[in-house]
């Protein structure tokens, strides 16, 4: 995928928002180091932003972009020199409640599945499986992996109704770091 | 200008929605089923083994259990696409409105088989209520029931996993387009 971005864009820098995130004077570091007196119309800065965030109750942006948005703003760079790549679609409405001149907002493509190989799309392992309807065992699969409160709830509900012998299950406890 | 940055949070996730602990939602030990072979959620590792494992062919429908459920956006990971690569129905335990999301992507789903009414509510205790009705209900059905269900909605699991195929290059035909009018 940059490869094809660069065909289209410079790339002054990649900002990875998960490893900024516990630390936002990194992202100010390297926005000093990377900044340019004039930024030509196809410089841009690629985010991406995959991870989930924190969202205060009833309000649009995460706390990740409330930081992202501030520490720009520090370094007297426009967020319109930036692309966000994002799975989370409605995004760009947490960055119009923090950037009120709509020409200074980012690029956001915010249904990308297949950037930046998160969901690791593109595998030529994949194989195109039959349905085979007659070799289902049990009515249902859940794959619970770290405890969160969703998961947990379902996973007591499993157990209290013990529903083992419909869902195969598998939960990573507390037992398990 | 004046700043201010938020520091981080102990966690990336605002769980605080299961109100007066209507629901049980302490952590338990861990629990593995033996028909789950491999990594399952292998989030670190994810690699061929973890979106499609032998053991997607024994059962009907995959209760996905997103990253996210308590959460203002739509919101995907890695996770629902082992059901659409292994070509099983789903049920969706994530942000309100991911099935929606999922459907501009050209995904289909299978109401009315499912009830897919939760995708709708907001509120993720009540949300949550829902889901796990429908699950109980699902449960319930003879397991020649899933068989059948799995026939009817092939053309729909035969869809779903062409799309996943072709996604990669339809969104990087989209992302070109708005780029090249820079």
């Amino acid at each position: 995928m940059i490869v094809v971005l660069e065909q289209y864009i410079n790339i002054v820098g990649r900002i990875n928002l998960l490893e900024i995130d516990q630390d936002f004077d990194l992202l100010k570091t390297q926005l000093l180091d990377t900044k340019k007196p004039i930024f030509e119309t196809i410089d841009f800065y690629l985010a991406e932003d995959y991870h989930g965030n924190y969202y205060l109750p009833h309000c649009n942006y995460s706390l990740t972009t409330f930081n992202l948005v501030r520490t720009f703003q520090e370094v007297d760079i426009s967020l319109n020199r930036c692309i966000i790549f994002t799975n989370q679609p409605g995004y760009i409405n947490g960055l119009k409640s923090l950037i009120a001149d709509t020409k200074e907002l980012p690029i956001v493509f915010d249904d990308c599945w297949s950037v930046f190989g998160n969901n690791n799309l593109g595998n030529p392992a994949w194989q195109d499986i039959g349905i085979n309807a007659h070799e289902i065992e049990r009515h249902a699969l859940t794959m619970l992996g770290a405890p969160r409160l969703h998961r947990n709830a379902l996973y007591n509900h499993i157990q209290k109704n013990n529903y083992f012998d419909k869902i195969a299950t598998s939960y990573r406890g507390i037992n398990e770091g | 200008m004046k700043v201010r940055l938020y520091t981080n949070t102990k966690t990336r996730w605002n769980e605080n929605w299961n109100p007066y602990g209507k629901l049980e939602t302490r952590p338990q030990n861990g629990y593995k089923d033996s028909l789950i072979t491999g990594k399952p959620n292998g989030h670190y590792e994810s690699g061929p083994d973890d979106f499609q494992q032998e053991f997607y062919k024994k059962i009907g429908i995959d209760i996905v259990t997103e990253t996210a459920f308590h959460y203002p956006y739509p919101s995907t990971t890695e996770k629902i696409l082992r059901p659409l690569i292994n070509k099983r129905m789903f049920l969706l335990v994530g942000a309100p409105h991911t099935l929606e999301f999922i459907k501009t992507k050209g995904f289909k789903t299978f109401q009315p088989f499912i009830d897919e009414t939760y995708d709708t509510i907001v509120d993720p205790f009540d949300r949550m209520q829902v889901l796990l009705q429908e699950i109980d209900r699902l449960v319930k059905l003879p397991i020649d029931s899933i068989r059948k269900a799995l026939l009817q909605y092939a053309d729909v699991l035969e869809s779903n996993f062409q799309t996943v195929m072709n996604l990669e290059s339809v969104e990087t035909k989209k992302i070109v387009k708005r780029l090249s009018n820079i």
